[in-house]
């Protein structure tokens, strides 16, 4: 067992940093000390394996990236268990700190939480929070005032059963927020299924056996209300799936967001929003453009999704991570208009068998100015390992470099990376406001590890946030916008994030990192409303709030 | 997985105790190489019968028996591991296969199958080479080229890759039995006709690898898609239904997607 054997030997390795690791663990000194909540160890049913996700979100408007934390509870007591927190980013002098606001923010959410959206969906300049649960979903309309309220009831978005991802996107081009939720199946912790086998292994039941529930999609009509729009958009035509992710997005580039749903062992659905229709109309397609299954038509246990341009064409290319024993897969839009799967060709097949991929993203984290990848890891049975399925329980993260248009593994043996955990999810920001990306990876039932990127190289990083000021505006910032940077004789093609990752929200920011010598940018925008924004000679610094106003 | 699905038809093949075997195969002498395949008979081919039948367990267990009465045996050893390999449980198989290579005399057929477990868990650096050993033994046999095709694809190294898919079918073209290998090698031509650009020559691909192998379910796929983007919407409508009609009767993977 030579991966075991390394494994035990990384183990046993100091965990202090090599100087040269990319990312340095401060969580001790970080002001975060949550050990998350997820059932309990060993995972004995399919709703303890998924873990909470993170949020980044600016909820006290001082500029920095707060971070919120979805968590769990247990199957004696889903309604009751430790509770969801909220940290303020205090950081200073290049010191990453937080602070738990949680009881002096109001929100008091011990229902078993799954994931975390964010967004300004009344448009006052606040940005909410909606929590998706084992239970009736929450939203916490954030009052302004460092304060939370439960807006749920009002704004009629709590439905109830199993919910995983959710994301606040304009689908309708419409200039306000609507909300997109991805189910999973149905569950009951009272009623358990049956166990299953896998390899021969007697293995927690689900996902296949239990139903499928299908998405729902909320319209937003202003005063602070939404309507369900899952009949009248098409989309409660689409067949139920087991949902787990999602990505608002352009994906067709016609101006108009579209939905990229990822599902566990189903095929993913691209729902695209219909130019110019009354209202949001989404027409399912993912099978006809080729990005529902992998190249031979198999469905996927997508867990992860990763949206980037890689081969520099402006258009969304898609990174899904999958179950073990499969390969994680690349799919790249072609001029056509369709995906074709490009998973051998760019290196990234093979040496991801062993991996249980969750949430994953591109991203220049070490500053050579393209994006690589990063992914977080961890098998979903307990009683995993290579020998018994080919698989470990305990995996690292791992760290794909771009070299041209492949991946190579690389910083292996760093520590950060050479660590096994139950990782499942994954957030990027600038947490120090150095310029440089920090991540922020939540643990099944573990602690919230704080990464702080030591980065040291020539080129600079940029942070790019857009802020809609126009008066009425209701999607300040822009999810799922596009931007197309100059600097110098560079570009970069980046969207502002609308979902991705597994179960979280990212920093409603883009991040480059631009040549020694550039003072200045230029940026086009292409907002979710279909019109787009030049900015010219953009002074460069750490972080640019890119303006819209009358 | 539908190539270990093909590997363990290859296997009737390799050690002749079924079927017709490959043209370089005479009896149990490989010609290129002169490397002998010993036979699988008696217990021993009682316990493949038992693998095949989908009784990995079972056929273990006989095989546990054999080898405590026979010692160490390098046939024993490649159908313990190919009872792991068959249940996809390719850690396992991988240690099996290695022993089996230890042990003399060589079983070929081991080194082909560490190659396929390797494969199956990432470890491509093994897989290279158990493949690589395989052909030293075995020159002609067109999946361990077809292995090595898939490892050059995930390499980047398509004009390797491109090599060995030839390679594959040429090896496979004059085997009946071996119309599987030949498809699947044809897909992946396919493969790199459309990274390189080349639509039609992939189109060609696939429909030889359809005509030759109807129930290759994902070129079916492929084809579909590749006619539609030739604008030939009533030949991907076509392939959609024969992909349809493939899956059926190839029954599709159920449970786990891998």
């Amino acid at each position: 067992m030579m991966f075991s054997t390394a494994i035990m030997f990384l183990c046993s390795m100091s965990t202090s940093m090599s100087a040269n690791d990319l990312m340095q663990d401060i969580t001790d000194t970080s002001g975060i000390a949550l050990t998350s909540t997820c059932g309990t160890l060993p995972s004995r049913e399919i709703l303890e394996v998924n873990g909470g996700g993170l949020a980044l979100l600016d909820y006290d408007s001082d500029g920095d990236l707060d971070l919120f934390v979805a968590n769990g509870a247990t199957l004696d007591d889903p309604e009751h268990g430790p509770g969801s927190r909220l940290y303020e980013n205090i950081s200073s002098d290049n010191r990453i700190l937080f602070k738990d606001v949680t009881p002096a923010s109001g929100i008091e959410i011990t229902r078993w939480a799954m994931g975390a959206a964010a967004g300004d969906y009344d448009g006052d300049g606040h940005v909410d929070l909606y929590i998706t649960c084992y239970g009736p979903n929450i939203l916490m309309r954030n009052r302004g005032d460092g304060t939370f309220e439960d807006a749920t009831g009002k704004a009629g978005v709590g439905i109830p059963g199993w919910s995983t991802s959710a994301a606040f996107g304009d689908l309708d081009a419409d200039g306000d927020l609507d909300l997109f939720v991805v189910n999973y199946l149905e569950f009951l912790h009272e009623q358990p299924p049956a166990r299953s086998l896998y390899k021969g292994h007697d293995v927690m039941g689900g996902p296949h056996g239990l139903s499928a529930t299908g998405d729902v999609l909320f319209e937003n009509i202003g005063d602070g209300r939404f309507r369900d729009a899952t009949t009248s958009s098409g989309l409660a035509e689409v067949e139920p799936a087991y949902g787990l992710n999602l990505a608002i997005i352009d994906m067709n580039g016609d101006g108009y967001n579209d939905v990229l749903v990822g599902n566990d062992s189903m095929p993913n659905h691209l729902l695209l929003q219909e130019p110019g229709a009354e209202g949001i109309r989404l027409a399912e397609s993912g099978q006809a453009h080729g990005i529902a299954s992998n190249m031979d038509g198999h469905d996927q246990a997508t867990m992860g999704i990763a949206v980037g341009d890689i081969n520099g064409d402006a258009r969304p290319d898609v990174f899904t991570t999958n179950f073990s024993s499969d390969t994680n897969t690349l799919h790249l839009a072609a001029p056509d208009g369709l995906w074709d799967d490009r998973t051998m060709a760019t290196g990234l097949g093979l040496r991801s068998r062993s991996m249980l991929g969750w949430a994953a993203t591109f991203s220049d984290l070490d500053h050579d100015g393209d994006e690589d990848l990063l992914m977080v890891n961890g098998h979903v049975y307990p009683q995993a390992t290579l020998d018994s399925m080919d698989s470990e329980y305990l995996q690292p993260p791992v760290f794909m470099e771009r070299s041209g248009s492949r991946f190579n593994s690389s910083r292996a043996t760093e520590h950060w990376l050479a660590t096994p955990h139950r990782d499942r999810n994954l957030v990027l920001g600038d947490l120090d406001r150095d310029g440089d990306l920090d991540l922020i990876i939540g643990e099944l039932n573990g602690p919230v590890r704080i990464l702080q990127n030591n980065i040291d190289t020539d080129r600079r990083g940029v942070n790019i946030g857009l802020l809609d000021e126009r008066e009425g505006a209701g999607d300040r910032y822009a999810p799922g916008a596009r931007l197309v940077i100059s600097a110098g004789d560079e570009k970069f093609i980046r969207w502002i994030p609308g979902g991705a990752c597994f179960q979280s929200t990212m920093a409603p920011e883009v991040h480059i990192s631009i040549p020694p010598g550039i003072e200045m940018i230029d940026v086009e925008v292409s907002w979710p409303s279909g019109e787009q924004t030049d900015h010219e000679r953009v002074p460069v610094s750490n972080r640019i709030l890119l303006r819209r106003t009358d | 997985m539908k190539p270990a699905i093909a590997s363990l038809i290859l296997l009737t093949l390799l050690q002749g105790c079924e079927g017709p075997a490959p043209e370089d195969v005479t009896g149990n002498r490989v010609k290129d190489a002169g490397i002998e395949i010993p036979a699988i008979e008696g217990e021993l081919a009682v316990a493949y019968r038992l693998i095949e039948e989908g009784d990995a367990g079972p056929a273990r267990i006989r095989l546990r028996g054999w080898m405590d009465t026979h010692g160490e045996d390098a046939r024993a050893f490649f159908l313990f591991g190919l009872a792991y390999h068959s249940q996809r449980r390719y850690a396992r198989s991988t240690e099996w296969f290695r022993r089996s290579l230890d042990a003399t005399p060589v079983y070929p057929p081991s080194a082909h199958f560490l190659g396929w477990s390797s494969y199956y868990l990432g470890d491509v650096e093994t897989s290279t080479e158990a493949f690589s050993r395989h052909l030293e033994m075995t020159p002609g046999e067109g999946d361990s080229h077809y292995g090595l095709g898939l490892l050059a694809l995930d390499a980047g190294d398509l004009e390797q890759a491109e090599a060995r898919f030839n390679d594959a079918r040429r090896f496979q073209l004059d085997q009946p039995d071996r119309i599987d290998g030949v498809s699947k090698a044809l897909v992946r031509l396919a493969e790199l006709d459309e990274l390189q650009g080349n639509r039609n020559a992939a189109r060609v691909h696939l429909e030889e690898a359809v005509r030759i192998d109807q129930d290759r379910v994902e070129a079916w796929h492929r084809l579909a898609r590749c006619c539609r983007r030739l604008g030939d919407e009533a030949a991907a409508i076509n392939a959609e239904q024969q992909h349809e009609a493939a899956l059926r009767r190839t029954k599709p993977r159920a449970g786990f997607p891998e």
